[in-house]
């Protein structure tokens, strides 16, 4: 039976000592050196003895050397050390990239070995995310191309189990942190305590809010009422089928007691079962003080977060790292919080602890099947960012504004959003919003269309803010893809919400601003600009994090990502990039990564990481004068791209 | 509780290795049983969903190896436990007088609140066995008991418990219930299981839940993630 470990299987634990303390907050921004374009420049040289040729052969090339997942372990390890003298043979003088990829490149073309034509950038950054000083190396990952996606998955397989020893370490999301040390106070009548099926969360005053919203909350019946009766998409699948076992990434989550609470895949209650062997596993460790982080096993990894009272467990051969993946626990644990609250979990689990969540968060599962989605094609929980909806600086400032001055005492925090995408944000001075919370807020309004049609007042509880207490949010849609949030902390400011939304929605009216809104939220949904836009022939497509606002913004993806499977494999090969870039060992600074389908450049300062995918034929060369271009484009159209200042609402005091 | 869900009872056995827990499980949810004696590893999980009184639930049956006792599994493998059943071979007066060990050590390691009312039940099982069976089962445990790395509990021959010891006992820690059962023949199996949901759904009482107190928002309560937004 399942409890018997196959000797094959590695296990890795222990070590969680230090790796286990992410940061709390988004890396340290505060880096002073400016960060203009000036000073990360790539070029290429013209050098005659690189004609671009070179470059083009070996992407050409690489069909013919398919390397095995041995091989290209091996090659790697040994780019990896030579990483050093790359770096040393690198040493530009007037401080900019330039592509060598002369002799270099050739000599090891021929030989076979990898090629590791990059240069330093001699910018040095007393710390990288990581705090490490790094060279970093245009690295020719031809070795790890991908053939064929199963290839792809062996041979990843392969790098993970080079570099199994080395834990790494949520970066900037990390979601577990307390909420700090605010101070409560009792603003709400406390309500009598109730039990499960009556507890406070139902018991609102909702008569008197019938006539004009319709109130939604997390009790069971209202959600079933909600949301037409929510049929999760796979829940009636067969665990004992291949369907079931097939599926690239699986969730589970449960109590520490082994007890079922939620499975991406089939009836939970079906496998607890397979629960109970989890919770075995971890007993297991736990009574030897020890935690267990991660299996793999042949191409499946399984990644577990234990935040007793839950355990969260995935189960993928998505080829996704494994920080990676608990950084996805750690948002599906954050969608729990947000649904009962840090405090609230603890106080059931303390007085009960077999207790049954499910009766508690049942109707809210259709948020984390969402979000399972979610993080499948967004990439702002991978970068940690949140994108913004492209529109002129001059618009949204004046939306902004109007938003400003409808401010009223309980108003904590006023959003303007399409699901996805930020159009504005208006704040206390002394408060930000942490992206985190972003990505629950947009996951709320993207999981369900329960939100379109009326005005919702609904208790949320946003962890990085404070996860010991419920916000409230009102949600209404003022246009199509428009949608207006008003948080408060005051539970029974519906109306005051509510009148908030109406002047703000004359204020834009009467500027003529929702309509023009509408059309760049339409646009916005769609993508915002195009790859075309930029005037950059050979680019496909790129995602661009501004670290220092921990936004990004990315193209529409058009051909050839307009499917979703071809976005997903695009994803995933960003997600390669950004976890080769930002391993805790040999971070890097730049990756040049020649693939079947396409090249991928990445590249990562402390003010920005770029992302960028170009056809598969193109050079090294080509490629640095392109990703220059395009980084001179997005300076250019930044103010439109991103939102550099976020208002305040004592500005329109 | 309003849940639209079915309540999840999580359920332990617990007895020396040998009593046939592990064929009460299979009879009980697979409706199969063997002859064959295959040591149980760690632990098994079955997964049944019983109706008790109008209400369906799903059982999660955590079978353990009786060998090692608490030892392979952890503490916190008993966690949140909604029913222990206690098994013994009638046929064996040791794997009755263990018992009680088992049951002590149930209670400290899953330390479950108010432990004096926590739902037990105590299976006697194997009654179909008779005499020339007996025999059969004693030679077969001493081929077992030559194999060093199966801890197999040492029988003692064809000593019956009697009903009234076992009764007897029950009655002593509290009035659990108890059952008389052959795996084999499927007898009484259906109604002691039917017991343990019933007793188990008791430990599914109401929560209190208050609800979180407010925010109050304040400059003190700065929160600063260092983003423009
Ligand atoms: N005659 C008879 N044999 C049984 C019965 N239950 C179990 N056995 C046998 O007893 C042996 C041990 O059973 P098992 O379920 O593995 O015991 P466990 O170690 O407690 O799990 C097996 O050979 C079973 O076939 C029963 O009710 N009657
Ligand atoms: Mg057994």
């Amino acid at each position: 039976m399942p409890t018997k470990s196959r000797p094959t299987t590695a296990l890795v634990f222990g070590q969680q000592a230090e790796t286990l303390q992410p940061h709390l907050l988004p890396p340290p921004l505060q880096d002073t050196e400016s960060l203009s374009s000036d000073d990360f420049v790539l070029s290429a040289s013209s050098s005659s003895s690189a004609p671009t040729g070179t470059a083009t052969a070996a992407g050409g090339d690489s069909h013919s050397k398919v390397p095995s997942a041995r091989s290209g372990l091996k090659t790697i390890s040994d780019s990896l050390n030579q990483d050093d003298q790359s770096s040393e043979s690198s040493d530009d003088a007037d401080g900019r990239l330039t592509d060598t990829e002369s002799e270099q490149v050739r000599a090891r073309t021929r030989t076979g070995t990898p090629v590791i034509a990059g240069r330093t950038n001699n910018h040095h950054h007393g710390t990288t995310e990581h705090g490490t000083t790094t060279s970093s190396a245009l690295q020719s990952l031809r070795e790890i191309e991908e053939h064929d996606h199963e290839g792809r998955q062996t041979q990843l397989q392969g790098l993970e189990s080079r570099f199994r020893t080395t834990t790494l370490v949520a970066q900037d999301q990390d979601l577990t942190s307390d909420g700090g040390d605010n101070q409560l106070k009792v603003l709400r009548p406390k309500p009598s305590s109730g039990s499960v099926g009556n507890n406070s969360l139902s018991s609102r005053p909702k008569s008197h809010l019938q006539r004009t919203a319709s109130m939604k909350s997390y009790d069971s019946d209202d959600i079933s009422n909600n949301h037409g009766g929510y049929q999760k998409h796979y829940g009636d699948e067969d665990h004992t089928t291949s369907a079931w076992t097939e599926h690239r990434k699986h969730f589970f989550i449960l109590s520490s007691a082994g007890k079922p609470i939620y499975a991406r895949y089939g009836d939970e209650s079906r496998i607890s079962s397979y629960m109970g062997v989890i919770q075995a596993l971890i007993s297991f460790f736990a009574d030897n003080d020890d935690t267990l982080r991660c299996i793999n096993a042949g191409e499946h990894r399984f990644v577990f977060l234990l935040k007793a009272p839950l355990y969260l467990v995935c189960v993928s051969r998505s080829g996704e790292s494994e920080s990676q993946l608990r950084d996805q626990l750690g948002y599906l644990y954050a969608q729990i919080i947000s649904v009962l609250t840090q405090s609230q979990m603890t106080k059931i689990f303390e007085q009960r602890n077999n207790f049954d969540l499910r009766g508690l968060i049942g109707g809210t599962e259709i948020f984390l099947d969402s979000l399972g989605k979610l993080m499948n094609t967004y990439p702002g929980f991978m970068l940690g960012a949140i994108q913004c909806l492209t529109m002129p600086r001059e618009l949204r400032d004046k939306v902004g504004a109007v938003l400003g001055r409808a401010k009223c005492k309980p108003l904590l925090y006023a959003l303007l959003v399409t699901p996805t995408q930020l159009i504005t944000l208006l704040r206390p001075r002394t408060h930000s919003m942490h992206p985190a919370d972003l990505h629950l807020i947009f996951n709320l309004l993207s999981g369900s269309t329960t939100f379109e049609s009326s005005e919702s007042w609904t208790p949320i509880c946003l962890p990085k803010f404070n996860n010991k207490s419920f916000l409230h949010a009102y949600i209404c849609y003022i246009a199509k893809k428009v949608c207006m949030l008003l948080i408060s902390p005051d539970k029974d400011s519906f109306f005051e919400m509510s009148s908030v939304k109406q002047k703000v929605v004359e204020g834009l009216e009467a500027g003529g601003m929702l309509a023009s809104l509408e059309n760049y939220a339409a646009a916005g949904t769609r993508g915002g600009f195009s790859v075309g836009d930029t005037g950059i022939p050979g680019l496909r497509h790129f995602l661009y994090k501004s670290r220092v606002n921990v936004q990004f913004t990315m193209p529409e993806l058009t051909e050839p990502y307009a499917t979703t499977t071809a976005r997903k494999r695009l994803l995933r090969q960003y997600q390669n990039m950004n976890e080769r870039m930002h391993r805790k060992t040999r971070p890097l600074k730049l990756l040049f990564h020649v693939g079947e389908q396409e090249t991928l450049l990445g590249w990562v300062t402390s003010g920005f990481e770029l992302y960028a995918a170009f056809g598969p034929l193109v050079s090294k060369s080509a490629v640095v004068l392109m990703s220059n271009k395009l980084l001179k484009w997005i300076r250019k159209q930044e103010d439109s791209l991103l939102i550099l200042n976020s208002p305040s609402f004592e500005k329109f005091k | 509780m309003a849940s639209r869900k079915k309540v999840l009872l999580k359920v332990i056995i617990l007895g020396e290795s040998g009593v046939g827990k592990t064929s009460l499980m299979n009879q009980y949810v697979n409706k199969k049983f063997s002859n064959q004696y295959k040591a149980t590893i760690g632990a098994d999980f079955l997964t049944k969903e019983v109706l008790v009184d109008d209400r369906l639930v799903t059982m999660q049956i955590w079978d353990t190896a009786g060998q090692e006792r608490f030892q392979s599994l952890g503490v916190a493998f008993y966690r949140g436990a909604d029913c222990c059943v206690l098994v013994y071979d009638v046929n064996n007066a040791k794997s009755f007088e263990t018992l009680e060990s088992w049951r002590d050590e149930f209670l400290i390691q899953a330390s479950p609140r108010g432990p004096e009312n926590f739902p037990f039940v105590v299976i006697g099982n194997k009654i179909d066995m008779e005499e020339s069976k007996r025999m059969m089962w004693d030679q077969t445990m001493t081929d077992l008991r030559a194999r060093s790395d199966l801890d197999i509990y040492i029988y003692d021959g064809v000593i019956e418990i009697s009903q009234k010891r076992a009764m007897a006992w029950c009655q002593s820690k509290g009035n659990i219930p108890y059952f008389e059962t052959s795996a084999k023949e499927a007898i009484n199996v259906e109604q002691a299981f039917q017991t343990i949901a019933k007793n188990a759904l008791q430990q599914e009482v109401e929560v209190e839940i208050d609800f979180p107190d407010p925010i109050k928002i304040d400059s003190d309560t700065s929160k600063d993630f260092g983003c423009a937004c």
